[in-house]
């Protein structure tokens, strides 16, 4: 997704944010940021972002204002922020116990809660985190920019992390119709006897596809 | 002031007329009084099932555009003194209904205080038909056959009648084949009701004898022999208030077909 992990970006509280690590294309970045608002289409429909620049690496001032240049084109972007000072970049450099808190925490995003079941036909849109204390029925839909959390059986489909590649899927009754992170879709067969159905399970993107595995109670560091 | 109940599925031919016209007999029979209300404008067939479809003179539509008025309407079964039906129109159409949607609910209203149960028996699907027939409902009842797709569909309606306010809905699982639960190629009642999530008012077994009873025009709850009649006078029953219990439907073969199975496995068959 992100070329050659040059970049990256992630969503925070109603902004998207570009994490730049080393000194890519302008192509490269533009490419990716077009396709990215392509396959989210119905998700930004009549919505603007803030966008978020932050390189963790020494940029000329002129490549982030040709960079601005270039992205303003896109009508779901509102405004820019730029980190420039050192001291902004602090909020998620490589520092132990930051890099931990953020992998572990969901507060860098908004959360709904849901405290029903979800019918068919019925859906729910929401930018950052959702939280069902109920069932997604077969028919029902969950589009969110985070994680997807369902205190009961997951059986509808599922569109998470479209804001944030490291978000989770997690279910008590784990057996989506559809499940995509991301951007990356997934199926379970019904012949794949690898996944155990109807227990505790979460699915994560990672590797470019999506991991589901048994939840087993333990520490899960998001991203890793 | 008496009841309205829809009695609504999504899908197709799981049984809701079926359905209706029984229960409508059922309570009938407990000497309540109870008006049967066809609103599938255009596909009448309420007035078949109770075998009254040579009386019927006017309709449900004729009553909402002033032809006649609803006296001249309802019709009295032929069995049961405090059963009457109104009948669909064969010659309209659900828009047709939807455009007279008020006058509908000022009849409804009206029926009300004459019945103790206005039963309305709604035509298939989520569109204009169904959302006139649940717009003046008191309760639901939602029927299903225990088939993934019957389910799924059911499961759209429930979600349409609690966002209309109708909180009171029940479930009535139709053509239960314990057979076929027991292999595992049916869904059982408890994976029916973890996806619906409603109180289950009653289950109906598979029986071949409701359609027999269908094309003679008469109700097989009025039948103390079959498992259907049985079912239906249980569920009746329920729905009047009453705490009865739910049996189990373990198929029971008899005699003369255990020995004929046992027969027919030693032969290979």
């Amino acid at each position: 997704m992100e070329k050659d992990k040059k970049f990256r970006l992630i969503g925070s509280r109603g902004a998207l944010r570009l994490i730049i690590d080393e000194k890519p294309s302008l192509t490269d970045i533009t490419t990716y940021v077009k396709s990215f608002f392509e396959n989210n289409k119905t998700f930004f429909k009549g919505t603007k972002i803030i966008f978020e620049i932050q390189p963790l690496c020494d940029l000329d001032p002129s490549f982030i204002e040709q960079l601005k240049l270039k992205l303003a084109r896109f009508q779901e972007i509102d405004t820019f922020k730029v980190y420039e000072d050192k001291d902004d970049q602090n909020e998620v450099e490589d520092n132990d116990f930051k890099v931990y808190e953020y992998k572990i925490c969901f507060d860098r995003m908004n959360t709904k809660y849901i405290f029903k079941s979800l019918r068919s036909g019925q859906k729910i849109d929401y930018e950052g985190n959702v939280i069902i204390f109920g069932d997604v029925n077969p028919g029902s839909k969950i589009s969110a920019g985070g994680s997807v959390i369902v205190l009961g059986s997951l059986k509808g489909t599922v569109q998470a992390g479209i804001l944030d590649s490291s978000s989770i899927v997690f279910a008590l009754d784990f057996d989506p119709m559809q499940l995509s992170i991301a951007g990356v879709l997934g199926t379970l067969s019904n012949n794949d006897e690898s996944i155990i159905r109807n227990s505790n399970m979460f699915a994560y993107f990672k590797d470019n596809k999506i991991n589901v595995e048994p939840w087993i109670g333990r520490k899960f560091l998001i991203g890793e | 002031m008496g009841k309205c109940i829809v009695v609504t599925s999504g899908k197709g031919g799981v049984g809701k007329t079926t359905t209706s016209a029984n229960l409508g007999g059922g309570l009938a029979s407990l000497g309540k009084s109870v008006l049967l209300a066809d609103v599938d404008i255009g596909l009448r067939n309420l007035d078949i099932i109770m075998g009254l479809e040579k009386r019927i003179v006017y309709d449900v539509m004729d009553v909402m555009e002033g032809r006649c008025k609803i006296q001249q309407a309802i019709v009295r079964d032929k069995r049961l003194s405090t059963l009457y039906l109104l009948a669909a129109s064969q010659i309209h159409d659900k828009s047709d209904l939807a455009e007279l949607i008020d006058r509908f609910g000022e009849i409804i209203k009206g029926l009300k205080k004459e019945f103790d149960y206005v039963i309305l028996d709604s035509p298939a699907g989520i569109e204009q038909g169904f959302m006139a027939a649940s717009s003046f409902a008191d309760e639901a009842i939602v029927v299903t056959t225990p088939e993934v797709t019957a389910v799924r569909d059911a499961d759209r309606v429930i979600g349409l009648l609690e966002a209309k306010g109708i909180k009171d809905h029940y479930l009535i699982l139709n053509r239960y084949r314990y057979s076929m639960v027991k292999s595992g190629n049916m869904l059982d009642v408890e994976d029916v009701l973890h996806i619906l999530g409603i109180e289950l008012l009653g289950i109906v077994p598979e029986d071949p004898e409701i359609i027999t009873f269908a094309n003679k025009g008469e109700l097989v709850v009025t039948s103390d022999s079959t498992a259907a009649g049985k079912a239906f006078q249980r569920i009746s029953r329920r729905l009047n208030g009453e705490k009865v219990e739910f049996p189990s439907f373990e198929e029971d073969k008899g005699l003369f077909n255990k020995i004929k199975s046992f027969f027919r496995a030693r032969l290979g068959e």
